[in-house]
């Protein structure tokens, strides 16, 4: 990571297909060096980690390359050849699978490898997906107590001012991140065989479980209820994350303040969705037999697993957060003035050998982001074989758009004004008689208090297992996303939309 | 006077305009096919905003409407959640939206059925309640039962409800559908494949006559009162056996009906290899019981089912064929 473009990563020699798909939807559109370093290193240990606990002997998710990952202009990548390659060593499952649940159902790539793992390693890792459900409970309990004592050790020795108290709170916290991260990444890859299983049983029990589906692969219990109470009445350090973006964390100074988005949260006061059946009981109790037990308890596994998901996401955030709070003091400490420590790697500043050189490697680096941040960086990218790449420019070249394919991804048919982020938020959450339907780029866990007050939700970005998607599924509105209307739509238009087809219509 | 009958091309429905009509009431049809059996006819999706009416046409309804009466729907048994939500739940409520509307409305009679009852674990007596705890075999009870709390929860307008039980007879304008519902396993019955129903189906299936069903959902509509409830089935209560062997009757055949109380799973699988519809084989119990004292609560004038209404309805499907051919 020196010379120029530094803050790149390498391209994968092999897998050369990435997409920002996943990221984007949820992230800000370009992160700072130090937000990188605190997401991307730990996703890419923490799916190595995965891959290896499934598949001892892929010996295609180690080396010195990241795989899982990319950094390319200041936007964080999942690559994706890699992620679907990951499916294909899976027994019954393929690239496909991977595109429908997260990366808005794009064509998969070709494949860069053949498979490696022979039929009987293939066949081990069922017990071992297993493993990862049954292990994933004890694994979240554990993994919350010692973010909230790391919260509590951090808030001591900011309080104290005590360097060294802080610089050892900062040590566990990022042994913390891994595993939060870890975690998050174990449940996101967990609910791609889960989902596929379920659907090809469901497909097989009932007629209509296509339909059946939305309904009941919802988590028991979302975390950020929990969370936005706490967001709203201030009390609880857990909760302080939400007034801030996800996933960046020098979200205050520019020029990342500036890729934020709409994301900051606004706690409303009607955190709580309305009132509904609990679907899935009407469902097991209208198919009845033989055909509810397996389709029941494989229902089950997948709710547990959104819902462990979505608290995993929460503890990464919180994680973060953490991290935001002591940086400004950390850097302090390291003779890193202002804003500088966002162009700065967490081990720069956080170790003594390269304390010395912080102050002249974040000015270099201020130079290279500021020109990597006048790039337009495409969505997609499929970067050229090595030999291309060595002779020619370092300009990642973009992999052909897919034509959006609008998904509905919560059913139901709605109809109203089209309303945006922004106005919804300067409303509180709250709007009038006329049903509302928010239309937005794309968006995350921390709309949630948006979203009762509103009739559906339309957005640019999107798949069918994106937190928002779990969200909308959860409060019973219908949601279309991946519509490329979302770009054109204004507010103040009537619309309709129906949450089963995906289809959008304007009416006036 | 000005009645809109939601969905009046169908079954129950077209009997609904039908007793509007000879009463001499204006009557505006509202259906997918912009079709009136009688009175005026007006296009329109319960599905598309606003009713997918014209907006000019929408505005003149607003206007001069004074009952609304909502038949939609469909009675597929075998049909999923979209139709549970999207056209009984949502459909309902957006013809609600539109009754809000209408300035001059007097009443709103929105059509549900004895089956929101679903199952029940419980045989206490049901007079208009909803919400029991029930279990439901279908997405069309589940829908039926959620537009009907629609309705109840409604406050601003004048809704009363009209539970009715299988509706048959050989109505004026449209048969009965020979896929869905009870009819489904006629075509079956009359290839002699043997049936199985618990207690040989000695147990109330409660059917109603299409024309007095729409007789009395008119009623519903021009008689003083809201908020309330009528269910509405024929009062000699005859039992599913009695009425699928009323219906084979024309045919010369006899239901081969048989009770396998200890191989009913072996029974359900027979009878799924033989064709039977899968959702059919979900009221093979009895039914939740209703007392025909619920028929005492309605008003004393209102018509009774006529002699021979369910074989009719067996001699309507036999001229048209369409028993046979719906297998």
């Amino acid at each position: 990571m020196t010379g120029a473009r530094s803050i790149d990563t390498a391209p994968h020699p092999e897998f050369r297909c990435y997409s920002a798909g996943n990221l984007a939807e949820v992230a800000p559109a370009r992160w700072s060096v130090i937000s990188w370093s605190l997401v991307g290193d730990p996703v890419e240990r923490g799916l190595r980690a995965f891959t290896t606990r499934l598949l001892p002997t892929a010996r295609w998710a180690t080396g010195s390359h990241y795989v899982f990952v990319g950094y390319f202009s200041c936007r964080p990548y999942h690559n994706l050849a890699a992620l679907c390659h990951l499916a294909h060593e899976l027994p019954g499952f393929e690239g496909a699978d991977v595109t429908r649940d997260y990366f808005e159902n794009v064509p998969p790539p070709a494949r860069e490898l053949r498979a490696h793992t022979s039929a009987l390693q293939r066949m081990l890792a069922v017990p071992r997906m297993a493993r990862e459900f049954h292990r994933l409970r004890p694994r979240l309990a554990e993994l919350e107590a010692d973010v909230t004592l790391c919260e509590e050790q951090v808030a001591a020795a900011l309080d104290s001012g005590s360097a060294i108290a802080l610089g050892g709170a900062m040590e566990r916290a990022l042994d913390m991140l891994d595993r939060a991260w870890d975690l998050h990444y174990s449940t996101t890859a967990s609910l791609v065989p889960a989902g596929a299983i379920q659907r090809r049983l469901g497909r097989r029990m009932l007629p209509v479980w296509d339909e059946v589906e939305p309904l009941v692969n919802r988590p028991p219990e979302l975390p950020w209820n929990r969370l936005f109470d706490g967001a709203v009445s201030g009390t609880g350090e857990e909760s302080l994350f939400l007034r801030s973006p996800f996933y960046e964390v020098a979200d205050v100074f520019e020029p990342w303040s500036s890729f934020a988005g709409p994301f900051t949260p606004q706690p409303a006061l009607d955190v709580a969705g309305p009132e509904q059946d609990d679907i899935a009981e009407v469902v097991w109790e209208m198919y009845r037999g033989a055909r509810r037990i397996g389709i029941e308890q494989l229902t089950r596994a997948v709710g547990d697993n959104l819902q462990a998901r979505e608290e995993s996401k929460a503890l990464a955030m919180r994680s973060l957060h953490v991290f935001r709070r002591a940086l400004p003091t950390l850097a302090e400490e390291a003779g890193v003035g202002g804003d500088a420590w966002g162009y700065l790697r967490i081990r720069e500043l956080l170790s003594p050998r390269h304390r010395l050189a912080v102050s002249e490697i974040a000015e270099t680096r201020r130079e290279e982001c500021e020109e990597a941040l006048r790039e337009p960086m495409p969505d997609e990218l499929n970067v050229p074989l090595p030999t291309d790449h060595r002779a020619g420019s370092r300009r990642l070249p973009e992999r052909p758009r897919p034509l959006r394919i609008p998904t509905g991804v919560s059913p139901g048919v709605a109809s109203g004004v089209v309303t945006t982020i922004e106005q919804a938020t300067a409303n509180g959450g709250h709007t009038g008689d006329e049903p509302m339907i928010l239309v937005c780029e794309s968006a995350d866990a921390c709309i949630q208090t948006l979203l009762p007050g509103n009739a559906g939700l339309i957005t640019l970005r999107g798949s069918m297992l994106s937190h928002i998607s779990t969200l909308a599924r959860e409060y019973g509105i219908p949601a279309v996303v991946n519509h490329p209307m979302a770009e054109t739509l204004r507010a103040g238009q009537q619309v309709v939309i129906n949450g089963n087809t995906g289809e959008v219509e304007v009416i006036a | 006077m000005r009645a809109l009958v939601i969905g009046g091309t169908g079954f129950v429905g077209s009997a609904v305009v039908r007793a509007f009509d000879n009463r001499g009431i204006d009557v505006v049809t509202v259906s997918r096919s912009g079709f009136a059996f009688a009175g005026d006819a007006v296009r329109g999706d319960v599905r598309a905003h606003n009713l997918g009416i014209d907006p000019a046409e929408a505005e003149d309804l607003m206007r001069t409407v004074t009952h609304v009466v909502s038949c939609f729907g469909s009675v597929d048994w075998g049909a999923g959640p979209r139709l549970a939500t999207e056209l009984h739940q949502q459909g309902t409520r957006a013809v609600m939206r539109f009754a809000e509307r209408c300035s001059s409305l007097e009443r709103f009679v929105h059509l549900s059925s004895v089956l929101v009852l679903g199952r029940r674990s419980s045989s206490e007596p049901i007079v208009d309640e909803l919400e029991l705890g029930q279990s439901f075999r279908s997405w069309y009870e589940y829908g039926k039962f959620l537009a009907e709390r629609e309705v109840r929860a409604n406050e601003r307008i004048p809704w009363r409800a009209v539970r009715v039980g299988g509706v048959v007879g050989a109505g004026e304008d449209v048969l009965p559908n020979p896929a869905h519902g009870i009819m489904a396993v006629v075509p079956l019955l009359l290839r002699g494949y043997p049936m199985h129903l618990a207690d040989h189906g000695r147990f109330p299936c409660y059917p109603t006559d299409v024309m007095v069903a729409g007789e009395v959902i008119a009623r519903a509509a021009l008689d003083d009162g809201s908020g309330d409830v009528w269910t509405w089935f024929d009062d000699a209560m005859p039992s599913l056996a009695e009425v699928l062997m009323r219906l084979c009757s024309p045919w010369g055949v006899v239901p081969r009906i048989v009770d396998l109380p200890f191989l009913s799973p072996v029974g359900r699988v027979l009878a799924k290899r033989l064709g039977t519809p899968r959702e059919t084989l979900e009221y093979v119990e009895p039914w939740p019981e209703i007392p025909v004292e619920v028929l005492s609560l309605l008003p004393a004038d209102l018509p009774r089912c006529p002699p021979g209404y369910i074989e009719a309805t067996g001699r309507a499907l036999m001229r048209s064929n369409l028993a046979m051919s719906a297998t």
